[in-house]
């Protein structure tokens, strides 16, 4: 009970340990960066994927298409150099929300389609362990989002006080 | 020189300067820097996407055929081709696969045409890669036909001419066109 109990503290101080979630800043971000290389590279295949998930209405999946890839490949880059961390954790958590919800419904349905993930080459389709991964990357965003102390943040820079209430 | 605290979003955050500290206002920007650049980018690069996607069926029957077969025709992604086209194309011979599982296929398919394999490389068989291609399925909400074009259009395979006949099997057999 004790020893269970040390472990879930060692676990829990880990988690919010500024390096631990400096280093789950740098994974997720070279996690969104190389996701939205290859799409932006080819946002046709990238908008064949979406509409293979029949998640959006077909007129609608043109704009994800050219919209996505941009905002992970930010995204990725505010997380890594520390700009806008909490801004960029909060639109990571989002996204990582909407994979789940999309790749949970194609399965639902029973459709065997590519992931669209990442590269079109690994045509990994779409499974338990692609949802796991992103629950894992969920759980990463919002650690990040929730931290105690700002590590490496270039902008906006750590205050102490309320940054609600300065102009 | 900018001052990012100066920044406005005109009609989103009217009256309102926004807020670099504060998670929505990071959003807002993030948001905003995105959609400029990636609509941005689309509309210059050479194979930017129509901003509406819509199941562009081709339609138009043979002169429409000819130009879609035509050696200089470039394709970006698979073409959606209507009946009167697919027609065209069975009578030059184009081949056609079907995407549908086995059991449908021997059920009842367009004259000639070839059972999706499990590997798509394998169409290679019947057709090299610039050789026009026709899959299909079952019509209406089914899209295996289009998840085999993108499959065929994409860097492992790369045939150059993928066409979907969106109607599929429901609209050949109502058209009483060659089964077998």
């Amino acid at each position: 009970m004790d020893r269970r109990r040390v472990s879930r503290g060692v676990v829990t101080s880990l988690l919010k340990n500024r390096w631990v979630i400096l280093i789950f800043r740098i994974v997720l971000g070279m996690i969104f960066i190389y996701a939205s290389l290859e799409k932006i590279r080819d946002p046709g295949a990238f908008a064949g994927n979406i509409q293979n998930y029949q998640f959006l209405p077909y007129s609608l999946t043109n704009l994800l298409a050219i919209l996505l890839p941009w905002v992970e490949l930010y995204v990725g880059a505010c997380l890594i150099l520390g700009v806008f961390v909490d801004g960029a954790a909060l639109l990571s958590a989002g996204m990582m929300v909407m994979f789940i919800v999309a790749i949970g419904q194609a399965i639902g349905r029973g459709l065997d389609i590519d992931c669209g993930c990442f590269k079109q080459a690994d045509s990994s389709s779409v499974g338990i362990d692609t949802i796991a991964r992103d629950v894992v990357w969920l759980a990463m965003s919002l650690l990040v989002w929730n931290r105690q102390e700002k590590t490496l943040e270039m902008f906006p820079k750590p205050r102490v006080d309320d940054p609600e209430k300065q102009d | 020189m900018i001052s990012w605290k100066k920044l406005q979003l005109a009609g989103n955050l009217p009256a309102r300067e926004l807020n670099t500290n504060s998670a929505t206002g990071q959003i807002t920007i993030l948001l905003a820097i995105s959609i400029l650049f990636s609509f941005g980018f689309n509309a210059v690069r050479s194979d930017g996407l129509p901003l509406i996607a819509s199941k562009n069926i081709v339609e138009g029957g043979q002169s429409a055929a000819d130009s879609l077969l035509a050696e200089s025709t470039m394709l970006f992604q698979p073409v959606m081709i209507d009946l009167s086209i697919a027609k065209e194309f069975f009578d030059r011979g184009v081949l056609f696969v079907d995407a549908r599982d086995e059991k449908e296929f021997r059920e009842g398919h367009i004259a000639g045409a070839k059972l999706a394999p499990a590997n798509p490389g394998e169409i290679r068989r019947w057709a090299s890669e610039d050789d026009p291609v026709v899959t299909y399925c079952g019509g209406g909400e089914c899209d295996l036909s289009m998840s085999l074009a993108v499959e065929l259009m994409g860097e492992d395979w790369a045939f150059s001419r993928v066409f979907v006949f969106d109607g599929g099997m429901p609209e050949w057999i109502g058209a009483e066109y060659p089964v077998e």
